[in-house]
């Protein structure tokens, strides 16, 4: 297995009586582009909070390759960029200046860096303007840049894709995948997005009312769905009820001659072999896909308390 | 820890309000002296010296003025000014949301206050001995050199070397007593979201200070106020100099100094950063 790169055990958070994040224990391993999907409210941000020494845990750990981030935040951050929620500038500064002044808080850069890092995110000819004439999408970029600047190991990103267009929200997904995949960055990032997480991210932690209630790889997450299976068929009705002779099958939905059932795909052949010996028509069976929307939508009706766990 | 503090004063440097306590000393220092220059506001005093002397001319001048301007300034404009730019450094900060990207850099949040309170004492310093030069050169310029006469505690006459030095002195003990106010904005700055807070609070602290002080219940505890020190330069135009009372003064603008910034430390590493 590879080397964990950033961890949480038990973390826990209250803001008063409300209990924002609940007993966290996350791992993100070397390589990894991790989704930290939830719906708004959920605990993302103030998890990431946590995870950068913004905030205390009222109880559990962060630990960035190795170090817990209470006891040496200095030590834990070496090797990290962040981008937390919106970015923010000295806006009486240039792009550039705030750039430079940013990267001289984790030991300096070289200027080449810093056209780089401007490069990287399309902001190149506007270096030299004062951030204060820059419009949210740009700030956006701009925070990116800012995250990678020190060319760290491990970037943690707030919906970085938040305030941005669709071709800058494209560029961005493609930034972080050319990141993780050339630069071999470990990348954390927060969306609720789901599109986005299912497009870019290798494996992915769902969070709800401040627990984690599902995390792994995003495409074995998927797969444990792909007992769903969806019939055609010549006769709801009567198909119907060649599924209850088998007790494994459980029917979920019946609209008209479509049937979704759960059940174990080993047994799709001797349930179609059934329907045909039944006399019912089938005219396609197909294992229903299940979009990580609606795993997640799924988890989030079920009310967050069905801890799921993939690869 | 040298970089930080580079960096705190390049922010200071571009920042707009900066330049707003130096702009208000400069209106004050050319008000002052164009009353000086245009009016006749010290002729009860060249009338009352006159009953023992033989006053040849003016004692207007460019020491009189940097003398005379600090009976102004110490407990308004100078306060004020040290407060509006030292409860700022944090609080400003984590409003626009800049400290939350500062810390998720790998700096330590010691280092952070530590460096923004020197950028602060250096801009107090700054804005107390610009002050005092900008007074000397004006009044060099507009109303000449010479001895500093000294009325307030006796008649005393100091040439203008050692009238320069006492001067310098002066001045330094009115930084001390600003870096002690501009401490306790940065302190109380660490407690609030909003930097219109941190000054208000530090000026009325210091104004409360001076009002306990002069009541008469509250006695026991005047030595140890701040306030009760902040006109000690005054000590400073008389021949000898009290070094004791001098020392004193030092000694409590340090302690509150230190306290204060002991308290913002302690108050500011524990804090969640939220904004």
């Amino acid at each position: 297995m590879s080397d964990v790169v950033l961890e949480t055990r038990n973390l826990t958070k209250n803001f008063r009586r409300r209990r924002a994040v609940d007993d966290l224990s996350l791992r993100v391993f070397d390589g990894d582009i991790y989704g930290f999907l939830g719906p708004n409210g959920a605990g993302k941000s103030t998890t990431i909070r946590m995870l950068v020494g913004l905030i205390r845990p009222r109880r559990g750990s962060a630990l960035l390759f190795g170090t817990n981030v209470q006891a040496d935040r200095t030590r834990a951050l070496k090797q990290v960029g962040a981008l937390v929620e919106s970015p923010t500038f000295y806006k009486y500064l240039s792009a550039r200046e705030n750039l430079k002044l940013f990267a001289r808080l984790s030991g300096g850069c070289s200027e080449k860096r810093i056209d780089e890092a401007l490069d990287v995110v399309g902001l190149l000819d506007r270096g030299r303007d004062k951030v204060k004439t820059f419009s949210h999408g740009m700030l956006q970029r701009l925070g990116i840049a800012q995250a990678l600047l020190p060319n760290p190991k491990l970037v943690i990103l707030d919906e970085p894709t938040s305030g941005l267009d669709p071709q800058g929200m494209k560029d961005v997904r493609e930034l972080i995948v050319g990141l993780a995949r050339d630069q071999k960055m470990t990348i954390f990032l927060s969306s609720h997005l789901l599109y986005e997480v299912e497009q870019i991210c290798s494996r992915v932690g769902i969070i709800n009312q401040g627990r984690l209630i599902a995390e792994g790889n995003v495409a074995q997450l998927l797969r444990d769905e792909v007992e769903l299976v969806e019939f055609k068929v010549g006769d709801g009705v009567r198909a119907a009820k060649v599924f209850d002779s088998f007790p494994e099958v459980e029917l979920l939905d019946c609209l008209g001659d479509s049937l979704s059932v759960r059940m174990p795909s080993d047994r799709v052949p001797e349930l179609n072999r059934a329907l045909v010996k039944a006399n019912v028509d089938v005219y396609a069976v197909f294992p229903k896909t299940t979009s990580l929307e609606d795993f997640f939508l799924d988890l989030i009706r079920e009310g967050g308390s069905a801890d799921k766990a993939g690869d | 820890m040298l970089t930080k503090l580079e960096i705190e004063l390049l922010k200071l440097w571009r920042k707009p309000r900066t330049y707003l306590g130096f702009a208000g000393m400069a209106a004050i220092v050319g008000l002052v002296l164009m009353a000086m220059k245009l009016g006749d506001p010290f002729s009860h005093m060249q009338a009352r010296l006159a009953q023992d002397f033989i006053v040849v001319g003016s004692f207007v001048n460019a020491p009189f003025l940097t003398r005379h301007l600090l009976d102004g300034i110490v407990y308004t404009f100078l306060p004020l000014f040290a407060c509006l730019v030292c409860g700022d450094l944090i609080v400003s900060e984590a409003a626009d949301g800049t400290l939350r990207a500062v810390l998720c850099r790998p700096v330590s949040r010691t280092s952070v206050v530590v460096s923004k309170y020197a950028a602060g004492a250096l801009y107090v310093l700054a804005l107390v001995f610009g002050t005092g030069m900008l007074a000397y050169v004006a009044g060099w310029a507009f109303l000449g050199r010479g001895s500093l006469v000294e009325l307030s505690r006796g008649v005393w006459v100091f040439p203008e070397g050692a009238a320069i030095l006492r001067l310098l002195a002066a001045y330094g003990l009115v930084a001390a007593s600003m870096l002690a106010v501009g401490s306790i904005a940065l302190a109380i700055s660490t407690f609030l979201s909003n930097s219109n807070g941190s000054i208000i609070g530090a000026m009325v602290v210091m104004y409360s200070s001076a009002i306990v002080g002069e009541i008469e219940y509250f006695a026991r505890v005047k030595p140890y106020l701040f306030t009760t020190y902040m006109d000690e330069w005054r000590h400073l135009f008389v021949d000898p100099i009290d070094t004791g009372v001098v020392l004193k003064c030092v000694a409590v603008m340090a302690a509150y100094a230190a306290v204060s910034l002991a308290i913002g430390l302690v108050v500011f590493c524990r804090r969640d950063v939220l904004s």
